[in-house]
């Protein structure tokens, strides 16, 4: 599970500060504490390496280039894991506009895990592929970045109440498919 | 699991999130105790909980950081330092692909929406209709009563048929005073409408001659 960094705001609000006043390594210290986070929210949405690496830059190149309208008296992490969901349903939609999502779910196993780990990476995986985009935003923020509702709902810009909505909903899909069909 | 009422439902799921407050965590105790169903579903979901713990966290390719950073380099809102730029005709290119196809991608949404193609439609015909009344447009000698006919193109040629020349007084006088006396007079009216002068014209003699 993807821990998201220790929540520091108010470092968050210092390096984008000091990266619009001309300093490039608060701007590196940013990209250190959030890309990984962002490569594997992007990675889950997506079930595709490459095009997790996609949205990951794009999220940051998105990200620097409006850092001056950033408003600090929000978080930046929900700024920027907003940026990455909005980008990660953008490319879904360009890959439906293409050619239509078979489910296929392409994370090639980085060898060094279990096959327990392996395994439970394909089915949650593919399970989740089968989600509506939005639910699995949901998912996604909740258990592999242990984000709270009103976190998802920040993230998100959605009431609390649809995230749990979305959440439930998800679940008993994902019950279904992971769980009972084993069973 | 449909006996649950959607407030237990609730609980129970804000129970495996952490988000209960102590209170609604011994309510959770208690309904689980009473009810299987509660049970099986709070067992459920702490085993998919359990699920995606399993699933690894992923380390991006080391070119994603310095991509990312390549690309840092080429903003101009970069530090003053952003001239040791170690951006590559790559990263260019593939960072001008990506924004291109952001781009394409909301013009494409925006232009599939109803609401747009409405105001689209209601804007050309504005436009139409203004510049009717600006350049006072009169169909062209290619476009009246023709069908596809331009510039270069043959199509349906325009109807010209009632468009002849009015008859004059000219038309109908003679101008030879002669032959108007001739016509006139009942010697030859009579020759004209005589049975002899009929069998002539047809006989096949006549004709040889003519």
């Amino acid at each position: 599970m993807v821990k998201s960094p220790a929540a520091d705001d108010d470092l968050d609000r210092a390096l984008a500060r000091r990266y619009l006043d001309g300093e490039r390594p608060a701007g590196d210290e940013l990209v250190d504490r959030y890309h990984r986070t962002v490569f594997n929210v992007a990675l889950r949405m997506l079930g595709n390496v490459q095009d997790a690496e996609d949205v990951t830059q794009t999220t940051f190149g998105n990200a620097f280039a409006a850092l001056d309208s950033y408003d600090p008296t929000y978080r930046f992490f929900s700024w920027i894991y907003r940026m990455t969901v909005n980008e990660s349903l953008n490319t879904l939609k360009r890959r439906r506009n293409v050619v239509s999502l078979d489910g296929s779910f392409d994370v090639p196993a980085a060898g060094r895990e279990s096959e327990s780990a392996a395994e439970a990476e394909d089915r949650v995986g593919r399970a989740l592929l089968e989600l509506k985009p939005d639910d699995r935003a949901v998912v996604v923020l909740r258990h592999f970045v242990s984000f709270s509702y009103e976190e998802i709902s920040d993230v998100l810009g959605v009431p609390v109440k649809t995230v749990k909505s979305r959440l439930f909903t998800a679940r008993e899909r994902l019950r279904q498919s992971l769980l009972v069909a084993r069973a | 699991m449909n006996m649950l009422t959607p407030y237990q439902l609730e609980l129970i799921h804000g129970e495996i999130d952490g988000e209960n407050t102590p209170e609604a965590s011994v309510e959770v105790r208690e309904l689980v105790e009473t009810q299987p169903e509660a049970l099986a579903l709070m067992t459920s979901l702490a085993s998919l909980d359990a699920l995606f713990s399993e699933v690894p966290d992923r380390d991006p390719p080391p070119r994603v950081r310095q991509e990312i950073h390549n690309a840092m380099s080429l903003n101009s809102r970069a530090s003053p330092r952003a001239g040791h730029a170690q951006g590559t005709t790559q990263t260019i290119t593939r960072w001008a692909i990506q924004q291109w196809n952001s781009a394409t991608n909301i013009m494409g949404e925006l232009m599939l929406t109803k609401k747009v193609l409405l105001v689209a439609t209601t804007a050309v015909a504005a436009i139409a209709i203004i510049g009717y009344a600006v350049v006072d447009y009169k169909p062209s000698v290619f476009d009246a009563g023709t069908i596809g006919a331009k510039d270069g193109m043959s199509g349906v040629q325009q109807a010209g048929r009632y468009k002849g020349r009015p008859i004059t007084e000219a038309d109908v006088t003679l101008s030879n005073p002669e032959i108007g006396a001739l016509f006139q007079n009942d010697q030859i009216l009579k020759l004209v409408k005589s049975e002899a002068f009929h069998e002539l014209m047809s006989s096949d003699t006549f004709h040889d001659l003519m």
